[in-house]
């Protein structure tokens, strides 16, 4: 009974704040979306109101062909795991998990069934007769998630599930949470601020500030061709360069780039990854290196350029280092990539 | 640094100093007096006849019932106010900042004069039946009536407000997050109500219960003004015996009495709410 969603114009106030304002976003059956945006963007408020928690002011929420906006939550048979878990701490987490199935008048046979079943599921058997404070942050993490998909929801909705646990355990989470969301393909929405969270897990992400929709697309696309400045930034780090089309030639602030194909028309902004942005030291440089970072994997240069400053990245144990100062060409991919939906400067 | 056996009592003490002194001692001062063996009133050496006066004397046996009548029933009353009104209180409707305001008069309101306020109301000939007369209406008696309804409606009244206040205060403790994962799994309000933020402020409402009960069973001043002539409570023969009769013996053997059965009160009622806490949120654990 996996739903597909279809969300249309979706708008919410708070007195003068304007959390949610024309949200528009189709999930396909068994899709898993991760909502990505900075904190305070509305994300939160953009799940109440699909969970039915918060009414919006504004808009459609339909699952598989069915209105449910006006529904009172306990109709909508949607999952939910909050940020906070929220899991009743007067109950075991057993009672926890089997919550929702007593409110579904399941008998007692069926239930005990469905919540060992559930708990094997998550790794959580051996904690049944817990209660929630005896529990370490991962395993309610992993309680709550139970308690989400015992009901076997429609759409499972996950509000930052991951982001009071700590580095390491949070990579493992993520591994296991997507593991087990393919294998019971239910359609879920996941809202997260961690960008390499939302890559790791979606197969779309949708980009999000302050209460609008930015962007959306698979994590490939959304990091390789990004349309705006804001997604280019907030998925990993990029050198913005303002530059000119004239003449078929690309024109940027320290001169032409020799071999670049010309990319839209006038004024264009360019984006390179910083692991795309090549560089050679050569004493014609128009830039030198003003900083050089050492990351373990990577060597960061730091390069300032016509008034720019710029990120080079190299990975490897043979990656060139060059001293603070040294005067460097760069070099930039053949498939160069500017942001489409960002007004010229 | 170790903590030596004496360091420790040294540091307990001012704690444990205080109770000793403000509260174990006059405890232990009313039960020699009830035994005979007082530094109040006369001393005649070890005897039961105070308990045994008490006890063979249906006027007090009466007195017992009565008090005990006059702190449960009021309690009662109060929590069915209480309860409701906090659960209301949580939400938010226009004119909540007066009302919040304005239901709390009760709270600086000295209980002898709530009972005349009840006096004057709901006395025979009192302003409320002067206003129900022309609409056809008359009021039962309520003061100095069998049932005690003037007493109760008295100290009721005073304790609504403070049973409102710590109940709303557990009930907004509750995170709002539980509430909306409960209704997402499928639980309507009423459940909500009854089986997460119940279970979860019923701490806050046993202490509330406790202190009210406690507060009524020691009530004078409300039921002598709106009490009927018998029964009479505890607290008041204890004032007769003392200051009229001058046996202090009896007296504190009442005394005795009252806190002994407040105490078995507390008992019970903490074993009732604890059976109720695993009847309404499963087992504990
Ligand atoms: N109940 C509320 N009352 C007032 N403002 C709110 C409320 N809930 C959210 N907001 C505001 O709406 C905006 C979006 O909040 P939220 O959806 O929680 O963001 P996110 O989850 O992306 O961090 C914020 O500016 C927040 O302050
Ligand atoms: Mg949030």
């Amino acid at each position: 009974m996996v739903a597909n969603v279809q969300i249309i114009g979706l708008r919410k106030t708070f007195g003068p704040t304007v959390a949610v304002d024309d949200f528009s976003l189709t999930v396909a059956e068994g899709e898993f979306v991760a909502l990505l945006g900075p904190s305070g963007c509305g994300k939160t408020t953009v799940m109440r109101m699909i969970a039915g928690i918060t009414d919006p002011d504004q808009g459609q929420i339909t699952l598989s062909g069915q209105r449910i906006d006006a529904l009172m939550p306990e109709r909508r048979h949607v999952g939910l795991v909050f940020q906070s878990y929220a899991l009743f701490p007067h109950m075991s987490v057993a009672r926890n998990v089997a919550f929702g199935l007593k409110m579904r008048r399941q008998t007692a046979g069926q239930i005990a069934v469905k919540v060992a079943e559930t708990l094997a599921l998550v790794d959580m058997s051996s904690y049944a007769d817990r209660l929630p404070r005896e529990l370490s942050g991962g395993q309610q993490q992993r309680v709550a998630l139970a308690r989400a998909i015992a009901i076997e929801p429609r759409l499972l909705l996950l509000d930052e599930p991951l982001s009071n646990l700590d580095a390491k355990l949070r990579e493992q989470l993520r591994d296991d949470l997507k593991a087990l969301q393919r294998r019971l393909g239910i359609t879920t929405i996941h809202v997260t601020h961690d960008q390499s969270e939302a890559m790791a897990l979606a197969d779309r992400v949708v980009v999000m500030n302050a209460g609008a929709i930015v962007e959306v697309g698979t994590p490939r696309d959304l990091y390789q061709t990004p349309k705006t400045r804001f997604t280019a930034q907030f998925l990993g780090h990029t050198n913005i360069i303002p530059a000119r089309v004239q003449f078929g030639r690309m024109i940027t602030p320290w001169g032409e780039l020799l071999g670049a194909a010309p990319l839209g028309a006038g004024a264009v902004q360019l984006s390179v990854r910083p692991e795309d942005l090549g560089l050679a030291a050569c004493d014609q440089g128009a830039g030198h290196v003003t900083e050089v970072t050492f990351l373990g994997a990577e060597v960061e240069h730091r390069i300032a350029i016509a008034g720019l400053m710029l990120r080079s990245r190299s990975s490897g144990r043979d990656a060139p280092v060059h001293p603070v100062g040294t005067k460097v060409v760069l070099s930039f991919p053949a498939d160069l990539h500017h942001l489409s939906q960002e007004p010229a400067l | 640094m170790t903590i030596t056996r004496t360091t420790l009592w040294l540091l307990l003490l001012p704690g444990v100093g205080y109770l000793v002194l403000f509260f174990g001692l006059p405890l232990v001062l009313a039960l020699l007096t009830s035994l005979g063996m007082g530094t109040i009133g006369t001393n005649e050496g070890f005897t039961l006849r105070h308990y045994a006066d008490l006890f063979s004397d249906s006027v007090y046996r009466d007195g017992i019932r009565y008090s005990l009548y006059i702190s449960v029933a009021p309690t009662l009353a109060s929590l069915a106010v209480a309860l409701p009104l906090a659960v209301v209180l949580q939400a938010t409707f226009p004119g909540k900042k007066l009302f919040l305001t304005l239901y709390k008069v009760p709270l600086v309101v000295p209980g002898i004069v709530a009972a005349f306020i009840v006096m004057i109301l709901f006395d025979r000939g009192g302003e409320m039946s002067r206003i129900l007369k022309p609409v056809g209406l008359s009021l039962p008696k309520l003061v100095r009536d069998d049932w005690s309804l003037g007493v109760i409606i008295a100290l009721a009244w005073k304790s609504i407000p403070f049973m409102t206040l710590i109940i709303g205060g557990a009930l907004a403790s509750i995170p709002a997050d539980l509430a909306a994962a409960a209704r997402s799994l499928g639980a309507n309000r009423r459940v909500v109500f009854w089986q997460i933020e119940l279970p979860m402020a019923l701490p806050g409402i046993t202490a509330a219960v406790l202190l009210v009960f406690v507060g009524s069973t020691g009530a004078f001043a409300v039921p002598s003004l709106l009490g009927p002539i018998y029964p009479k409570p505890l607290s008041v023969w204890m004032y007769e015996a003392a200051y009229q009769q001058n046996d202090w013996g009896l007296a504190t053997a009442m005394g005795i009495v009252m806190s002994a059965i407040a105490c078995a009160v507390l008992l019970i009622y903490y074993r009732l709410t604890h059976g109720l806490n695993r009847a309404i949120g499963g087992e504990t654990r």
